[in-house]
Order: structure tokens, then sequence, then C-alpha cells
């Protein structure tokens, strides 16, 4: 006689969701006043409607904004499903060595959250935008240095696109990876990319490494 | 003297992907022991489901010449949790054949596993990667043996293939008389266990380990937890390739408290 298993009764834990969090270091300096940061907020806002899109990209994927021209944040660490593009005014210098400093602070605060939560993470990623030389003495290398290491020892992933008048040799010695200049003002191409990247991040799998999709819609080397 | 039931279930982001089950299982019952390996192939690894295949065989196969092979005649419970260690070696030497042949890079084959040896009056566990082993004592008390094991980022994982592998699996020994253990993969992780701690979550276990016992026919159950695995209710919960492997006790011990006739 066969027996039948009542799987009807059998109850699943409810755990938190896995986090992959994304920090957008966004240059919001007066060079960038006009079409570059009009563009860039239309950007983030093609970027909250793709990521909209995807179920567990909303559950999973936190989003964080650090800007500079004067370095604040825009957006504290919120998960896409609560995030409201913000609209980013242009003024002030280029603080780009602060910002990254603050993006690492802030990234590392994250993950000791999580931590403490017990939520499981995919490995960070950090995405510099910027069009112009850092303003502010040689503190942008000390972070790049800091940037490394982390890259070195996997800690997270680095992504430097580079503006219109962007310091590209300075954003190549930023980081390992090459950094991208970004096709004109293809900010909505560039978020779309993003946003699909980090929904695959987001689907991933224990032991999946994600392929990264080619930028070629919005960048070049 | 046991009934097992097992069943390996490709994930949606398999079906999504093209890509198949990378998950694989093995078990045997043989002269009071019971014998199971669960391993999971590594997504980045492309020979990964070879890998788990080869690891899940070459170690039952091994334990299987173990227990035949004997002298003393039975093996006592460290003697057999020293021959699940060995099965590691065996597996891993395997792969690195394997690789050796194909041409293919170590890595590339991959692969979690766990392997367990259970006998009336204990358990032996290796374990190597995610996935867990949970069990229920003969008072129905249910219990996390093996808890899973990974990197700080959700998705890395030390595999099989791994030059310190060996020396990272965990071997876990239990003189206890268990009624019943499963072996699950980490697909089934989140739905199973509370997290991060890697208890069990009971009613996950229970209604399973009651059913799982002398009345069951091995086939037949298999089959239903295969359909279980597939169903829309897991597939909602879990992306990834999903293996359940659930030992129980026959009629030699008494059932379940709770499960009585």
């Amino acid at each position: 006689m066969t027996m039948a298993i009542n799987f009807d009764d059998v109850q699943f834990s409810t755990n938190p969701e896995p986090r992959c969090p994304c920090v957008l270091l966004l240059d919001t300096s007066g060079s960038m006043a006009g079409a570059p940061i009009s563009e860039l907020n239309v950007g983030l806002q093609t970027f909250a409607r793709e990521l909209a899109t995807d179920r567990l990209a909303m559950l999973r994927v936190e989003i964080a904004i650090i800007g500079f021209g004067p370095v604040a944040v825009v957006q504290d660490f919120v998960t896409a499903s609560h995030f409201t593009p913000p609209t980013l005014q242009a003024r002030g210098d280029t603080p780009l060595g602060t910002a990254l400093n603050l993006a690492l602070d802030r990234l590392e605060q994250r993950k000791q959250a999580y931590k403490q939560n017990g939520i499981s993470y995919y490995r960070p990623w950090v995405f510099l935008i910027a069009d112009g030389q850092p303003t502010d003495g040689e503190v942008w290398r000390v972070a790049a240095r800091r940037l490394q290491e982390a890259e070195g020892n996997k800690k997270l992933a680095f992504f430097a696109v580079g503006v219109e008048g962007a310091d590209m040799a300075m954003l190549g010695q930023l980081s390992t990876r090459q950094p991208l200049k970004l096709r004109g003002l293809s900010f909505r191409e560039l978020f779309t990319w993003l946003s699909s990247s980090l929904s695959s991040v987001s689907h991933s799998i224990p032991g999946e490494t994600v392929p990264l999709q080619s930028p070629a819609g919005w960048g070049e080397i | 003297m046991w009934t097992i039931i097992s069943a390996s279930v490709a994930g949606t982001s398999h079906a999504r992907l093209g890509t198949p089950c990378q998950d694989a299982h093995a078990t045997l019952s043989l002269d009071g022991w019971a014998l199971a390996a669960v391993a999971d192939g590594l997504g980045s690894a492309p020979c990964s489901r070879d890998g788990a295949a080869t690891a899940v065989d070459t170690a039952i196969a091994f334990l299987r010449t173990a227990i035949e092979t004997a002298t003393p005649a039975v093996l006592d419970l460290e003697a057999m949790l020293a021959r699940v260690g060995e099965a590691f070696r065996a597996a891993r030497e395997e792969l690195v054949s394997l690789a050796e042949a194909s041409g293919e890079p170590l890595a590339h084959y991959g692969t979690t596993l766990i392997v367990v040896a259970l006998a009336a009056g204990g358990v032996a566990i290796g374990h190597l990667g995610d996935g867990a082993v949970v069990a229920a004592h003969a008072d129905g008390s249910i219990e996390t043996l093996s808890t899973p094991h990974s990197g700080e980022f959700l998705n890395e994982v030390l595999p099989l293939t791994a030059p310190t592998a060996l020396a990272e699996l965990r071997l876990t020994a239990r003189a206890a008389s268990f009624h019943r253990v499963a072996l699950l993969s980490d697909g089934l992780q989140q739905l199973a266990l509370r997290l991060p701690s890697g208890e069990p979550f009971v009613p996950f276990f229970a209604p399973l380990f009651a059913a799982v016992g002398p009345a069951l026919d091995p086939a037949s159950g298999s089959a239903q937890l295969a359909a279980f695995l597939d169903s829309e209710r897991v597939c909602e919960r879990t992306e990834d390739d999903k293996t359940l492997v659930v030992i129980g006790a026959c009629a030699a011990v008494p059932p379940l408290a709770g499960n009585s006739p």
C-alpha cells in the first residue's frame, strides 16, 4: 500500500532576505550643473523604475547615495522597495576622496548591522560617477589605498565612471578595475545596466559568480 | 533497518538559465548502516554537475567498501568517523583524476559535500560547505547536527576542489540513538532552518520525520518528495537547486513520540 506523505503540513521558516548593498557615489559639484545633473536625475528615476520590475531585487538590493559637491549622505541605505530617487542639485567643488572615505565607512557600518541582525549579504558594490578632479588634496590617494585593499581582499566591487571632463587618469588610479567613460550623457542607459546587474546579483545563488554584462550601451574604456 | 527517501530537483533559476540541476545525492542501506551523501555543485563551476555526482558516488562507494572489508567485522563510531574523513579524501582525489582526464581545471568541478553514516547507536558526519544535517532523537526532539558553513558573502563557499578543503572539513560524531536524520542542500536552508543560528525550523521537519517510517515505501516516498520540492509552494521561496534526504528507523526501533499507530 502506498502511504501519502502530507506535505501540506510542512511549514517554512521565515528568514530575512539576504541583502545586496550598493553605494552610489555621485559627483554633484558645480561643474555638473545644467544638462549633466538633470540627466543624472533622470537616470536615478530610471534606476528606481527598473529595479521595481524585479520582485527579488526590490527586497534584496539596498541603495545608499553619497553626493559630493559638499559631501552628504543624500540617501542612507534603503531597500529598493523603499527607494525614492532624489533630485540632486549641482554646486560646490569635488571632494572625491572624502566622499569615498565616507562610502567605505558607511558600508562597513551597514555590514555590521547585517551581522547583528543575522542578515546574510552579497558582496557590496560601490559605483562612482564623477566629472572632474578631486579638490580635497591628497585625501583621494589615501581613500584609494583603502579601496584597493578592500578590492584586493574581495570585500567589495568598485566601478568608476567618468563623465565628459573627468580626470580619467585619476579614476584609473583609484581602483584595480579600469574606469569607464560615459558616452555623452547616457545616464539612463547606465542606470538600466546597473539595475539589471544588481538584479542578477540579487538572484544569484551560493557558489555562483555573476558575469558582468557589457556596458557597451553607455560606456567605453 | 532504515527507510531512506531522497530527491534532488533543479531550481527555478536553473530552469531560467537553461542549466541542469547541479545538486546530487547518493544513499545506501548496508549492514545496519544508513549511508547518505549530498553535494551541491557550484553555479560558477562549469563541470560542477559532474563534480557533485562524482563526489557523492565516490564517497558512498568508499564507505561501502569500508563496511564490507572492516576488521573487526563491525565498525564502531570512532572508526566510521575516520572512514568518513577518508571518504572525503577519496572523493577529492576522484575529482582530481576527473580534471586530469578531461583537461579541465580542477576548480571547474567545484562542489560542496555532506556525508552521513548512521547506525542504531550513533552517527558520523563529514561536512564541507553549506547545507545541513538535522536529526530527531527517540523522544521526538529535533536538533541540527551540522550547520551550514560559508564565507562572508552569501554567494561564496569553500568547495571540495579548494586546496584547503580537507583541512576545512568538519567531522562530527554523536553517540546517540537518532530515529530520523535529514540532509539538505543549501537551496532549502532558508525554508528549513532558522538563520543564521542554523537551528532547525521544527514545523518543517516534524511532518517529514513523522512520515518516513516503516510504513513508507521508499520509491513512492522519494517520488512524493521530488514533487514537493518542485511544487509552487517551495519554488516561490527558493530559486536554487534543492536536495533532501530523509532517513528513518524501521521496525527494529520504536516509532517517534506522537507518531504511534
